[in-house]
């Protein structure tokens, strides 16, 4: 009788966290197709930079919305992770330091990877498919 | 220059921490939604970053982080710069690029200043012409009592002067004392500034006029009793105006008369002073 009613509740909880599961590795692969447009768009950004295409103010506030892009992918990502709240804000804060934001992408990016490849989804050079 | 550079790096980092550091303490350990936390973030962003920009760009600390404002600001607060600014554009830029040149050579701006006195002496003795009488006697006072100044150290030195040779900047900072860096500043400032209402024929009241024929009279008187007391040679030589880069009589007793002369025209009433001082300098 015990076993029964252990067997009977048991099929549940999987199922819940599957869910879960899945609903953060969808998070993370759109967090991480963020991420690789950001990076595509800093590119753009600084060659428009050099080239003196973007200039002034209209460069700088060109800079600050490609940043609240890549913050805004870095959440995703996070969430998608599992990360901590206290982590996310890191994160966050770090998108924002000169050459340790590059970092921080590529780092989340990688971790997002793995986890996807671990979850049976494909993995290509323009972010990830189930 | 450093600082200012670092400062403005550190803009969005410095921004983002904080914002960070805000959020984290209005969650307080309780978990937030991403967006939430991602509009907190952004808000907290935002507020930083002006206050940030709006402290970093104040007067008050740019004139400690941006070396280019803090000597913009001085020069403005200078009465030559001043007066050159408002009332002779071509001077100001010739003055303003001196300076320039001189304190990226590591001259703080009372140096350049000083190096530039050269050049002050020889525009404001250019612009004598247009000056209120009362500038023009101050003008006359000043160059006296640089000679004397100059005569005391070393006449050779005074002779330099008196021939239009430059001097180099360490002798320039050497030789002349703080009040009379200062008169002549002033005095600079003065004729610059009259000189600029004479040009918009702005008559300064007070002046009076001088026959011209009286004005040629008194330096023949003037020029007489220093040929007495100096001998004519050197008299001769100092009605001429313009001296030699080799001095025809010894330097002492050419500077000794100039000084002479000078003062014997500052002693004749103001409008008589003033005219003969602007045949003798310009």
């Amino acid at each position: 009788m015990i076993r029964d009613t252990a067997l009977d509740e048991q099929p549940e909880e999987p199922e819940e966290n599957e869910a879960d599961l899945e609903e953060r590795q969808w998070l993370a692969a759109g967090g991480q197709k963020m991420a690789i447009c950001s990076i595509i768009f800093n590119f753009v950004l600084r060659s428009a930079e050099k080239s003196e295409a973007l200039t002034g103010h209209l460069l700088e506030a060109t800079s600050l919305v490609v940043a609240l892009f890549a913050v805004a992918a870095v959440l995703k990502m996070c969430s998608g992770l599992g990360k901590s709240q206290n982590q996310k804000i890191l994160f966050m804060v770090l998108s924002f330091v000169p050459l340790i934001n590059i970092g921080v992408l590529i780092y989340l990016s990688i971790k997002t990877t793995r986890l996807l490849r671990d979850a049976g989804w494909t993995v290509g050079l323009f972010g990830a498919k189930p | 220059m450093m600082l200012f550079l670092w400062l403005s790096l550190l803009f969005m980092p410095v921004s983002a921490a904080l914002s960070g550091l805000g959020v984290w303490l209005l969650a307080g350990g309780e978990q937030q939604e991403d967006r939430e936390l991602f509009r907190n973030f952004i808000c907290l962003l935002a507020v930083f970053m002006l206050l940030y920009w709006g402290t970093v760009n104040t007067d008050s600390v740019r004139m400690y982080t941006d070396p280019q404002f803090r000597a913009q600001t001085e020069m403005d607060a200078n009465p030559i710069y001043n007066a050159f600014k408002d009332f002779s554009p071509d001077d100001h830029r010739t003055l303003h690029e001196f300076l320039i040149l001189r304190m990226s050579q590591g001259a703080t701006l009372s140096e350049a200043f000083l190096q530039a006195r050269p050049l002050l002496d020889q525009m404001a003795n250019n612009r004598l012409g247009f000056a209120d009488q009362k500038s023009r006697v101050e003008w006359g006072k000043v160059t006296a009592d640089t000679l004397r100044e100059l005569q005391t150290v070393d006449p050779e030195l005074c002779y330099r002067v008196l021939s239009s040779q430059p001097l180099d900047s360490q002798t320039l900072a050497r030789v002349f004392s703080v009040a009379n860096t200062e008169a002549f500043q002033q005095a600079v400032a003065h004729v610059y500034e009259s000189a600029g209402r004479g040009i918009r024929h702005e008559r300064t009241p007070g002046d009076t006029p001088v026959e011209f024929n009286a004005a040629a009279r008194e330096f023949h008187t003037i020029s007489d009793s220093i040929a007495k007391q100096f001998g004519e040679p050197v008299a001769e030589q100092v009605a001429r105006k313009v001296f030699p880069e080799q001095p025809t009589e010894p330097p002492a007793p050419l500077c000794a008369a100039r000084i002479a002369q000078l003062d014997a025209m500052l002693e004749r009433p103001q409008a008589m002073a003033a005219m003969l001082i602007d045949s003798a300098l310009r």
